[in-house]
């Protein structure tokens, strides 16, 4: 059973995106004990450059492999046929089972994301307040992630017992 | 200009939905050249004064209406500040077709 490729695929979206999650969660403590202010952005230390850079990989990829991966593949295991859907009727699908809680704020979402990686040089209060609401984003798509992890992993219990070897990981 | 009367329609309606009345907005890139073909659609918006969070929000506002009306083209939005000097700002005004 575990061997069908459309789990196999599921099993894969679903680490990386967990590596995402990961690395996204470190990365919004640190932000939090940081307590960043705007005028500090124009003059940012190397480790908050860090900092910032793997908040903002991290907050790019955890929706770019959900949308283009996860969400596909869930489908996909599901019996779904993807191909023929547009990106929003798919989100709706998953919407639909409940497997997603709002296609349309997941639409908002990615506007956030698109936003945030838009590099016309702005004042520093127009990025401080990009920087926040890409922040609350980011706990929104971790937290969409964990919902969808738990549908998946209840719909199909046999997928936690087939951890990929390290090697395949992100 | 390479819009439609529709498309320019949305744009005006959006803009005023989004930041309200008396902003104005102009189109520019490679829309405004009648001699290229296809290309995102960049405008420049002059909204009236509002906090950086709230123009974020308005942005964001826009940029969801216009996806309802224009589907998922690539919009391209620049807000533009009172005493605003960036050169994409300065270049919009030079090259842009203004829409409102």
């Amino acid at each position: 059973m575990t061997n069908h490729p459309e789990l196999i695929a599921l099993r894969h979206a679903l680490d990386t995106c967990a590596q995402h999650q990961d690395a996204l969660r470190d990365a919004l403590t640190d932000l939090e004990r940081r307590r960043l202010q705007a005028d500090e952005l124009g003059k940012l230390s190397r480790a908050d450059r860090r900092l910032l850079d793997q908040f903002a990989y991290r907050f790019t990829r955890i929706q770019d492999d959900m949308g283009a991966r996860l969400f596909p593949a869930a489908l996909r295991a599901l019996g779904e046929d993807v191909s023929p859907m547009p990106a929003f009727d798919r989100l709706a699908r998953l919407e639909q089972l409940g497997w997603l809680p709002d296609a349309e704020r997941w639409g908002e979402m990615r506007r956030v994301r698109n936003e945030f990686t838009h590099d016309y040089p702005e004042s520093l209060e127009e990025r401080f307040a990009r920087l926040e609401l890409a922040i609350a984003c980011a706990l929104e798509a971790a937290n969409i992630l964990e919902h969808i992890r738990s549908r998946i992993l209840s719909r199909f219990p046999f997928l936690l017992h087939n951890e990929p070897k390290g090697s395949d990981r992100p | 200009m390479r819009l439609s009367p529709d498309q320019v329609t949305a744009i005006r309606e959006s803009a005023t939905e989004a930041f309200g009345e008396g902003t104005a907005v102009w189109l520019f890139g490679s829309r405004a050249d009648d001699s290229r073909k296809g290309g995102d659609i960049d405008l420049l918006v002059a909204p009236p004064l509002c906090s950086a969070a709230e123009k974020l929000a308005r942005k964001l506002r826009f940029l969801a209406r216009l996806e309802k009306r224009l589907g998922e083209r690539r919009v391209d939005v620049v807000i533009e500040s009172p005493h605003d000097n960036r050169p994409i700002v300065e270049l919009a005004h030079r090259q842009g077709v203004r829409l409102q």
